[in-house]
């Protein structure tokens, strides 16, 4: 991308800040519909466009507005159950309202406050994560986990689990005198997904968690006796 | 104990750590002093924040849209607002950006920024795309403005963003001619590039 914008550029460019002619619009319409590269140039203009959104001046949505959204969920859901696609759902129809409430809620105090919010609940339902990922392998593993309810989720998609061994989970944390185990991820009955549950609190931020390859059974010491596979420090959302 | 490299998902290269730098325990465990030292953090959390929301929306989890909504609706809905001055149109358009957001999470999250950024940035996409194939309407009301002199580049860029008029009212705000604002936007959108790198 040069200092002088070529004509696609103008043009993607006039069309995201709202100054296309109707021409322009046209052309930008039928370039984005045919054409990967200029696809590309305006999910990336817009996305270093995106910041300035920051300093939009916030404007409360209609009320009710979230609740109409999730009824056309609901219908939506509804009909594709009513089809033969499965559909999962975490809640029934109906009981999404309190939480829509809720939402608008917040969305109103945002607006009244010019603060963004915490997660609703803020500390109780506050999630750490860390992203692992190994040198030269494809993918990352996902660790979630929720203080609140003491669950751990390590999402591994993209990576083959070890044939005749197993990873062994550790928690390093500053200070503690070495790491500790938080247990073995080696329940294969959900493809690619672990979860472990925990009665307390195991993760803070700033620890480390760790993954290491070991034996079936897991370690045969204090630490891990195989090689580290992955290891991130946590994040709180 | 055996050596191995390991290495954070993204964010500055990190040089190879052995298993053992790690294991040795106690307070001279390096890394996490080193994962804080090169301020990867961030870089991780804006990711991991896309991620888990993905997740959870692929999981048909409603409260990933109904916090997601508590957190960006009313900014969304400013950006769409000042590009659709219909309130019916505009809600209309706002409740489609999070169907939207609900039906694809995986398109609607495919890029790098924050996930309230791209939240932001698909309802003003939309608010334009529901605009149709015409201009913004020359500005009428009495919104911010900003001053006339010599802005920066970034400064008139923000200006065109948050209040889209056709250009050759925006050249006439910052005294430019339209060749001079565009070659002065465009610096801005380098500006906010570079500041992404």
């Amino acid at each position: 991308m040069s200092t002088t914008p070529d004509d696609r550029e103008l043009l993607a460019t006039a069309y995201l800040l709202g100054h296309a002619t109707e021409d322009q619009a046209r052309q930008f319409q039928e370039l984005e519909r045919t054409d990967a590269d200029f696809r590309q140039l305006v999910r990336d203009l817009s996305e270093w466009l995106a910041p300035l959104g920051d300093e939009a001046p916030e404007e409360m949505p209609p009320a009710g507005l979230l609740d109409d959204i999730l009824a056309e969920i609901d219908r939506e859901d509804v009909a594709a159950t009513s089809g033969s696609a499965p559909v999962r759902k975490t809640t029934t129809p109906g009981l999404w309202r309190p939480a829509a409430i809720a939402a608008s809620m917040i969305a109103a105090i945002a607006v009244g406050t010019h603060f963004v919010p915490e997660e609703p609940g803020e500390r109780e339902a506050r999630e750490l994560i860390a992203l692992l990922a190994a040198e030269n392998a494809p993918g990352a593993i996902a660790i979630v986990y929720r203080p609140a309810t003491g669950e751990l989720t390590a999402d591994f998609a993209a990576i083959p689990l070890p044939e005749n061994a197993v990873w062994q989970l550790w928690r390093i944390r500053d200070g503690a005198p070495g790491p500790v185990s938080l247990g073995l991820l080696d329940d294969r009955s959900q493809p690619g997904r672990f979860e472990l549950t925990f009665a307390d609190q195991v993760l803070d931020p700033s620890d480390t968690v760790a993954i290491s390859l070991e034996p079936v059974g897991g370690s045969t010491q204090a630490g891990p006796s195989g090689p580290v596979l992955f290891a991130s420090t946590v994040s709180e959302l | 104990m055996q050596e191995t490299l390991v290495r954070e998902v993204s964010g500055p290269r990190v040089p190879f750590f052995s298993s053992a730098t790690i294991f040795d325990g106690g307070p001279e465990s390096r890394l996490p002093m080193f994962a804080r030292a090169i301020g990867y953090e961030d870089i991780l959390r804006v990711a991991a924040r896309a991620h888990l929301i993905v997740e959870r929306l692929k999981r048909r989890d409603r409260s990933a849209l109904t916090d997601l909504y508590a957190k960006t609706s009313s900014r969304a809905y400013g950006l769409i607002r000042s590009i659709i001055r219909d309130e019916t149109i505009a809600a209309s358009t706002l409740k489609k950006v999070y169907l939207e957001i609900w039906q694809q999470p995986s398109s609607a999250f495919s890029g790098e920024a924050s996930p309230e950024h791209q939240v932001l940035a698909l309802a003003r996409r939309r608010a334009l795309d529901t605009h149709g194939a015409r201009p913004v309407d020359a500005r009428t009301d009495s919104g911010p403005q900003i001053a006339p002199d010599t802005p920066d580049a970034v400064t008139m860029l923000k200006t065109a963003y948050l209040e889209p008029r056709p250009l050759e009212e925006l050249a006439r705000q910052f005294d430019l001619t339209p060749k001079e604002a565009q070659d002065r936007l465009w610096n801005g959108i380098l500006a906010m590039k570079g500041g992404r790198e």
